[in-house]
């Protein structure tokens, strides 16, 4: 996918209101003209005024410049409010798409990325791309319709040829092209610089977790050298950057002074004009600026793209329904080496256990529909669970790693997560030992309240199989007492990985691993 | 470096006046000083800006060599990490804004120009209206911090959410409440940008001040030059040098006003990176803590450990017990009481403990000191069997991921004998070991009574304990 796909691609994703395109659009080509045309004017005012003219004519000009200058700056100051106000809402739709995909991973995948870079990408990358509006579309756009403007004026003005604005055309055409093809190796360079980035946050986010324990441990060389790697690579990185910009800023040199020369010599009878001619050839610099920092925009937006695009879940939707027999099946798993089948019929308390490592969370996760499994196929009444739809799985299934998160808020909304609930989930808590009322604002948890807390929201909107791995493991005794009674109440097909031997007595049934 | 970049924007301005007068002359002689003068612009923003980029980049890099002694001062959340490596990104502005405060340095000089060029009406109105500009641009100046606080805010809340959502993303899923995330995220995204847009608009109207204010006055000053002219009382060339000098004053306020919000987060960050922490030489082998309230509401606790201690803290689920272990640790600042932390090594062990990505041995000796040997004894020591993980140089997932709750216990186990730690702090491990592994822990602390255990527990203790601590909800 090149650039140019890659950017329109974004801008569908996060389509802002058209209304607040064109009004920035808008504001933004008029504040430019404006301040351009304050220059200039003001420049021509003085030429004017040596060249003995009547009074009349000096004033009506001081009359327009005044106004330009008055103006001038609560323009850009629109203009400014306008592009943010743009970006901001393309950034809040990207990052809810990105949200989406991050919450629709595959077991897989949800484990091959450091948390440190999925929010670095999720939250950095995406504000990043508001200067898609801000740095890229507006000023190109601005760049492009100054260069028209200039060109027209350059016609128009007594003495102006086709075949000279031609030249002027030419020349800063060739400049813009010339840093259009330099900027492409830069980009490169930049997509690197961003990696390297992406990694040092990384390497740093993760180094924060261990490094207080570390410390304790006074052992910390490995953490240390790997954190200092990653601040090498980026310094060298950021250095073959700022080399690249090299080819660039002669080419913006070189054009700009061409550009100079072919208004100087645009030869008029009047000054004035001539003087306007020169001028419009001064600011082809700014104009060149413009666009070489518009398509330095859209470099390093092509490399948060292609990063924010990593993110996508990968495979593709399915749409089998749920069946109506929740009978669940495992086909030809094999258990220590043996390939076995086994029920699971509606309704049954099932444990899964087995040594440390033996794959009973990995198990658990193909049984959930989140992952695959390592052997053998799982059905749900007679349908493979791959070919049931994620949405209406979910509605059925639902599924409690070890460690619970997502978990400091409100109760209400962190136990009713946007669903439908079906149980008096206050009531379960209850049941549990937590009096805690829907208003209550969960700041810290401990593990034994997570743990008792994941489990209520679990069984919440009431579905026909629970899967849970080791949810007692942060309980004593008469708190697993309490979770398996209330589990006890329900009719759901309720599956755990455990150790316990409390939980695995309690069950109908035990798989060893 | 602001000097020399306000001096060639002067220059271009006085060449750009002699090519416009030429010009208007009627002389072929401005060509020369139009090139000069684009030269000369060209030099004060493309060169020297890239000077300024190498200058501000040696800070940077300083700053981000001296990331790990930050990073493993106390438990710090993402947000907190992110906010350091911006701040070491911002240290690097500090050349670019101390060359914006020399330009600034340099504006009488540029008033005197005025002065000189185009009289003293003319610079009577410049520095007029930048009189009137710096008090109104100081009042814009402070709003728009006042709004910056409250961003930082919104940006903090919205990265705490995001991240849990990521932690979170499989429960999430596994809840079908992922579009509740997106919500959220969306919601707290809309907050992040609307308090933006707030400083943002009292940072735009502290720049509307002064652009508005240059406009007027590059205006005026045109126009009293332009009467001027039309009196024969001046020259073109006067008149020009007049109203671009007022252009370049304006400038370097505005520049200096740009870089002025800047200039207080470069010199914070810096600040944040140059402090020296004093590192306390420890008198004690051991921590000990006198009086420790970790949490509101609790009976201040003594803590005095010693070679071959057992320490049991027990309570229910929720009544403080990890909080207590973490204030002992130094991991969290006591409500009450003194802690001294110990000189010797400790290892603690808690399933909140996360690995880092890379091989099992970067992991297990994260010294890089020990051989083979003495890495696969440990292991063995507390249950690890040697095959399971093929070997040593078996890499983990991306966040230390591939172990499971109870290997991930016994393995930061195995990483403090190695270590030689004298202290093991365990936080409430027991119920995440299998009967077998148990059993393998407990006889390796019996056959090491010189060990200091401190262990947090519900009901089921994996030690027997020679002293006991009864914490209640």
């Amino acid at each position: 996918m090149n650039i140019r796909q890659r950017l329109f691609k974004w801008l569908r994703l996060g389509r802002p209101p058209l209304s607040l395109v064109l009004f920035a659009i808008l504001r933004s080509v008029i504040s430019n003209v404006a301040a351009v045309g304050l220059f200039i004017a003001a420049t021509a005012l003085l030429v004017v005024s040596s060249q003995n003219v009547t009074l009349q004519s000096i004033a009506v000009f001081l009359i327009v410049i005044e106004l330009v200058a008055f103006i001038r700056s609560p323009l850009r100051f629109l203009d400014r409010l306008s592009a943010h106000q743009l970006g901001f809402a393309a950034v809040q739709q990207w990052r809810r798409v990105v949200t989406s995909w991050i919450t629709s991973w595959d077991s897989s995948q949800a484990t091959k990325l450091g948390h440190g870079e999925i929010l670095d990408r999720a939250l950095r990358d995406t504000e990043e791309l508001q200067n898609l509006w801000l740095r890229t579309i507006l000023p190109g756009l601005n760049a492009l319709l100054l260069l028209a403007f200039s060109s027209v004026i350059l016609y128009f003005i007594p003495g102006g040829t086709g075949p000279s604005v031609l030249l002027y055309l030419a020349i800063v055409g060739a400049g813009a092209f010339v840093v259009a093809l330099a900027t492409r190796s830069l980009g490169v360079a930049e997509a690197t610089v961003r990696e390297a980035r992406g990694n040092l946050r990384a390497v740093a986010t993760e180094a924060s977790r261990v490094a207080a324990s570390l410390r304790l441990l006074k052992s910390k060389k490995v953490v240390e050298d790997r954190l200092a790697g990653a601040v090498a690579w980026l310094h060298v990185v950021e250095r073959r950057r700022e080399r690249e910009a090299r080819i660039q800023r002669l080419a913006l040199l070189l054009a700009s002074f061409g550009a100079l020369i072919v208004t100087a010599s645009h030869f008029t009878p009047y000054s004035l004009w001539q003087t306007v001619s020169v001028l419009i050839g001064f600011s082809a610099f700014d104009l060149l600026r413009q666009w070489d920092a518009a398509l330095a925009g859209a470099i390093a937006l092509d490399a948060a793209m292609s990063r924010l695009e990593e993110l996508e879940p990968v495979g593709s939707e399915v749409s089998g329904p749920f069946p109506s027999d929740a009978g669940m099946y495992v086909h030809d798993y094999l258990v220590q080496g043996i390939p076995t089948t086994f029920a699971i019929p509606l309704g049954s308390k099932v444990a899964i256990t087995g040594p440390s490592g033996s794959g009973k969370s990995t198990l658990l996760r193909a049984i959930a529909g989140m992952g695959v499994s390592p052997s053998g196929y799982i059905t749900i009444g007679g349908v493979p669970i791959s070919s049931i739809n994620n949405a209406a799985l979910r509605e059925f299934v639902t599924y409690v790693p070890t460690e619970s998160n997502y978990i400091t808020g409100y109760l209400g909304d962190i136990v009713e997560l946007g669903r439908d609930i079906t149980r008096d989930y206050v009531a379960d808590l209850k049941s549990l030992g937590l009096k805690w009322k829907p208003d209550f604002n969960l700041v810290n948890p401990s593990r034994g309240e997570r743990a008792r807390l994941a489990v209520v929201r679990a069984m919440a909107t009431s579905p026909a199989i629970i899967i849970l791995d080791e949810p007692t493991s942060g309980l004593g005794e008469s708190d697993t007492k309490a979770l398996l009674s209330l589990l006890d109440n329900c009719d759901a097909t309720v599956i755990f990985a455990t150790h316990d031997p409390l939980v695995v007595s309690w069950c109908d049934t035990a798989i060893r691993l | 470096m602001g000097t020399l970049s306000a001096l060639l924007s002067g220059l271009s301005a006085l060449l750009l006046a002699e090519a416009v007068s030429a010009v208007a002359a009627g002389s072929s002689k401005f060509l020369p000083y139009a090139v000069g003068a684009g030269l000369a612009k060209y030099c004060a923003t493309v060169v020297l800006s890239r000077i300024l980029l190498r200058v501000g980049n040696l800070e940077r890099n300083r700053s981000r060599e001296r990331l790990f002694p930050l990073l493993s001062e106390g438990l710090r959340s993402r947000g907190q990490v992110g906010d350091l490596l911006t701040s070491a990104d911002q240290s690097g502005l500090v050349a670019t804004v101390q060359s914006s405060y020399a330009s600034l340095r340099l504006a009488p000089l540029s008033l005197l120009v005025v002065f000189l060029a185009g009289g003293w009406l003319s610079a009577g109105i410049a520095a007029t209206l930048i009189a009137v500009s710096i008090p109104l641009y100081i009042r814009a100046g402070q709003n728009a911090e006042k709004f910056g606080d409250e961003y930082e805010t919104a940006l903090a809340d919205l990265e705490l959410r995001e991240l849990q959502v990521l932690e979170a993303g499989q429960e999430l899923r596994g809840l079908g409440a992922g579009s509740f995330a997106c919500d959220e995220v969306a919601a707290l995204s809309e907050r992040e940008h609307s308090s933006a847009m707030k400083a943002l608009r009292a940072a735009l109207h502290s720049s509307l001040i002064t652009e508005f204010l240059s406009g007027v006055g590059i205006g005026l000053v045109a126009m009293v030059a332009g009467f001027a002219l039309l009196g024969m009382r001046t020259t073109l060339l006067r008149g020009l040098i007049a109203v671009l000098f007022t252009n370049e004053l304006f400038a370097s306020v505005q520049r200096f006003g740009s870089e002025f919000h800047q200039s207080q987060e470069s010199e914070q960050a810096l600040k944040t990176f140059s402090t020296k922490r004093e590192s306390l030489k420890s008198e004690v082998s051991l921590p000990r803590a006198i009086g420790l309230v970790a949490s509101k509401g609790k009976t201040p606790v003594d803590l005095n450990l010693r070679t071959g201690s057992r320490l049991l803290i027990t309570g229910p689920s929720g009544s403080g017990k990890s909080s207590l272990l973490e204030a002992l640790l130094g991991l969290r600042n006591p409500l009450e009481g003194t802690v001294e932390s110990g000189s010797s090594a400790i290892a603690y062990v808690t399933p909140r403990e996360r690995l880092y990505s890379g091989t099992l041995r970067e992991n297990l000796d994260p010294s890089g000191q020990h051989g083979d040997l003495t890495l696969s004894e440990a292991l063995a020591s507390v249950g690890l069997p040697a095959g399971r993980f093929g070997s040593l140089d078996a890499r983990l997932g991306p966040n230390g991921e591939g172990l499971s709750s109870g290997e991930l216990v016994r393995f930061l186990l195995a990483r403090g004998i190695v270590a030689q730690a004298s202290l093991f702090v365990l936080d409430d491990i027991s119920g995440l070991l299998d009967p077998a592994s148990r059993k393998t822990v407990e006889k390796y602390f019996n056959s090491n009574p010189h060990l200091c255990v401190v262990e947090a527990a519900i009901d089921s203790p994996l030690l027997s304990a020679t002293s006991t601590i009864k914490v209640t909800p």
